[in-house]
């Protein structure tokens, strides 16, 4: 079936667009503020905060093993981190599972080099950080502040994402 | 001709079907109950009949401890009929602080509801 891209679909195009633009994911915080602090169990049971990261870039990643977008963007974030990790990047990301169990065993097989907490009862996901899907991932600077939240499944070693990692990592 | 026109329309539906995947994360949050779920703010029926109709969002705002005056908007924009507003429900829940995203949170799940068990 030839597909007729004429005025109809040039029309589509550019509503696509507008709803794509207007619907683009703001901030719960205001851009610049600092990002709440937390305390959360990692999946082997021990309290980790997200202040101990402190002077490094943070790539703060909410997730969950019944979300599929999730689960497919891992091994790219893995791959940033454990290209980056030495220049100042730190991942951490927060299942809001309600259970250990399916986690410990997606990080196992997928090799998951990177700390990840458990937030059962969404205490940081909804009341901190005012979460609106999965996986929604937030990247916190060097001096603890909030610069950028991005929703949905995205690939984290694409050159470009590196890139802008990178600029980050050196203060731009 | 007829074939070309259907492309068009097919790709218009995708290109509506796409923008509103993309843009499904971005507004409010996801209440599910008995299977069923929908966004906060939902203009749709089952998200009146779930929540407006049935009383339970009127219980569920009224066992926090959040203003009145921004309990009573969340009804508003969300159950009276003239009013509804997703975009202002949006408003008003970027603008709640985590103690008040709290005890929402914790009203909807005393109720039976789960908060964002959705994926983007």
């Amino acid at each position: 079936m030839k597909l007729s891209f004429g005025r109809a679909g040039l029309t589509a195009s550019v509503i696509f667009l507008f709803i794509y633009l207007i619907g683009s994911p703001g901030f719960a915080q205001m851009p610049g503020s600092k990002a709440p602090d937390f305390t959360l169990n990692d999946i082997s049971g021990n309290k980790v905060s997200l202040f101990t990261f402190n002077g490094n870039v943070v790539i703060l990643n909410f997730w969950a093993t019944w979300c599929g977008p999730c689960k497919a963007e891992m091994p790219s974030l893995n791959n940033l981190y454990l290209e980056l990790r030495n220049k100042g990047l730190d991942v951490v990301a927060i299942s809001i599972d309600a259970t250990e169990k399916p986690v410990l065993s997606f990080v196992s097989q997928k090799k998951l080099a990177f700390p990840v907490l458990m937030d059962k009862n969404k205490e940081v996901y909804f009341d901190s950080y005012a979460g609106m899907g999965l996986p929604e991932t937030f990247i916190i600077d060097r001096k603890g502040i909030l610069i950028e939240k991005l929703m949905g499944e995205q690939e984290w070693d694409s050159p470009k994402m590196k890139d802008k990692i990178l600029l980050y990592l050196t203060g731009r | 001709m007829r074939k070309n026109r259907t492309g068009t329309y097919i790709f218009l539906l995708l290109c509506f079907m796409f923008a509103a995947l993309v843009t499904a994360c971005s507004d409010t949050f996801v209440i599910t109950k008995d299977g069923k779920s929908y966004f906060f703010g939902s203009k749709r029926e089952g998200f009146y009949k779930m929540l407006c109709e049935s009383g339970d969002l009127q219980v569920i705002l009224a066992e926090t401890h959040i203003s009145p005056k921004m309990r009573e908007d969340l009804y508003k924009f969300n159950c009276v009929t003239p009013e509804q507003s997703k975009d202002k429900v949006s408003a008003i829940y970027t603008s709640m602080t985590p103690e008040q995203r709290r005890d929402l949170r914790l009203s909807f799940q005393k109720h039976g509801y789960d908060i964002n068990y959705m994926a983007c």
